[in-house]
């Protein structure tokens, strides 16, 4: 099982370091398999007109990423 | 956030799932050895990570931690006698020895050799820093005992409180390694000390008087050897250049030292996936005697309506809120003491939290690393590998916590060199 956990624990660090390199993120790229089960456990978020955020950021699908690594932008 | 699939697997605790696996192979602090107070003193059901349990302590003083049913079949052992060295079932008879063997099973022929042949479940158990410990897993794993600071302490110099809340474990392990709440949650708690309201405990603060107004630190989390530390760094209130810094420890993966310092530990154990015994160890610095109701009061457990020592009013009856205390400015959350004020959020969560729900911020560090360590441990553990903490050697007596106000550029990390990176 990929791991939403092992993701987002991924995400704060990178949130921490960009912090410390006063660098502004917005956005986290995840693979599509963890996009799917974001999106699977927000349904009824999303339906009701949220946006899919992970951590205060932004969560984009992204094909070229897999396993559970987590890229900010 | 976590899948629905993720939350089962990282809540639930018993002996066939990946975190039970996990939890089985630490020693647990499994109860308190003030219930066993003397030999052939009654015997204490031990309910476990969705086990059932027996303790008691035999004639000479040795400890006991059986299955507690007895394997004739299957009345509970906690309503045994225990006499003559041994605990016997009071349904036909069955006696059982400290170390599960069947020492007589008067309803059964003298000839057979059943009770040479059989034994009955028990369990490593040991005693220190006013609790039984126990080991529930392969017995060629059993681990060193860890030798926390504590242990050395004089029962007397310790108390011990344990609330049982009816929720998950998890919810509460992630209230306790939570810094973000503590300058909010326990607002008036933090108020009386600064203001040096309220009488002595004897025991020292739960808290510093917390020098800081600064309600969103930034949190550096660290792993170590034992599991992670991580400080909570706000701008201190007396100077620009200055930072109060608050470091908390983690020990996988039931123990976290609550700063301002070692003295104050919290101890989370699953009963079962619903309930959870949240044991506070607090350890008296000073031989100044413990002032008990004041203890208790700062903790939020002197009222006998909602909460008592006694293994039957251990189980938290929450308290209503003080709306009018909170409308007339009094109170700001409207629940009197740290502990209760702690117990009463995390039992609203409901008996198991739908993570599906949460939105986590990087303010959440601790309880993300808490989770992923756990994640992780079980990973390992399926592939035969030693779960974080046990996979090399800990000095468990030089985990700390602390807070202090220091210069800005000065290392958290050297107000604990007893905890060591990893
Ligand atoms: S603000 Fe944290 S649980 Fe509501
Ligand atoms: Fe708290």
């Amino acid at each position: 099982m990929q791991s939403l956990g092992v993701v987002i624990d991924e995400a704060c660090a990178a949130v921490f370091a960009a912090r410390d390199a006063q660098r502004r993120v917005t956005t986290l790229r995840v693979s599509p398999a963890i996009y799917e089960a974001i999106v699977q456990g927000k349904a009824r978020e999303l339906e009701r007109g949220n946006p899919v955020m992970v951590l205060g950021l932004d969560v984009v699908n992204d094909a070229s990423l897999s396993g559970e690594v987590a890229a900010l932008e | 956030m976590l899948t629905s699939e993720e939350t089962e697997y990282l809540c639930r605790v018993g002996p066939d799932t990946p975190i039970g696996r996990v939890l089985r192979r630490y020693w647990i602090p499994a109860f308190q050895l003030a219930d066993l107070p003397r030999p052939d003193c009654p015997p204490i059901a031990v309910p476990l990570l969705g086990e059932r349990f027996v303790a008691f302590r035999d004639t000479e003083g040795r400890l006991g931690f059986l299955d507690e049913l007895c394997c004739h079949r299957g009345a509970s052992l906690a309503l045994g006698r225990v006499e003559d060295c041994g605990l016997r079932c009071i349904y036909h008879g069955w006696k059982y020895g400290v170390d599960g063997t069947i020492q007589e099973t008067p309803n059964m022929p003298e000839s057979s050799r059943f009770k040479e042949r059989v034994k009955h479940p028990a369990y490593p158990v040991r005693e220190a820093g006013g609790l039984g410990w126990v080991y529930l897993g392969p017995p060629d794993r059993l681990p060193s005992f860890p030798e926390y600071h504590w242990f050395g302490v004089p029962q007397s110099q310790l108390l011990i409180t344990e609330m049982i809340l009816d929720c998950n474990w998890v919810q509460v392990q992630e209230g306790s390694i939570d810094s973000s709440h503590v300058g909010i949650l326990h607002t008036d708690s933090i108020a009386e000390i600064r203001e040096g309201k309220g009488r002595r405990t004897g025991l020292g603060n739960l808290m510093d008087g917390f020098p800081s107004e600064d309600n969103s630190p930034r949190l550096e989390v660290e792993n170590t050897d034992f599991g992670f530390h991580y400080a909570a760094v706000r701008q201190a209130s007396d100077g620009e250049d200055r930072t109060y810094v608050r470091i908390t420890p983690f020990i996988m993966p039931f123990i976290t030292y609550i700063p301002p310092t070692s003295n104050n530990i919290v101890i989370v154990v699953p009963r079962d996936n619903w309930t959870t015994s949240s044991i506070g160890v607090r350890v008296n610095p000073t031989d100044e005697p413990i002032d008990l109701w004041a203890a208790w009061r700062a903790q939020g457990v002197d009222d006998p309506e909602v909460w008592g020592p006694e293994p039957e009013r251990r189980r938290v009856r929450l308290p209503a809120q003080d709306r009018p205390a909170m409308e007339e400015g009094r109170s700001f959350a409207g629940i009197q003491g740290i502990r209760m004020q702690d117990a009463v959020v995390q039992s609203s969560m409901g008996r198991i939290y739908d993570r599906r729900n949460e939105h986590l911020v990087p303010a959440d560090v601790g309880i993300i690393r808490m989770r992923r360590l756990l994640i992780e441990s079980a990973r390992r553990v399926d592939q035969g590998e030693d779960p974080i903490g046990l996979d090399r050697p800990v000095d468990a007596a030089k985990i700390e916590a602390a807070s202090g106000t220091i210069p800005a550029d000065v290392p958290w990390q050297s107000l604990v060199p007893g905890n060591r990176a990893v």
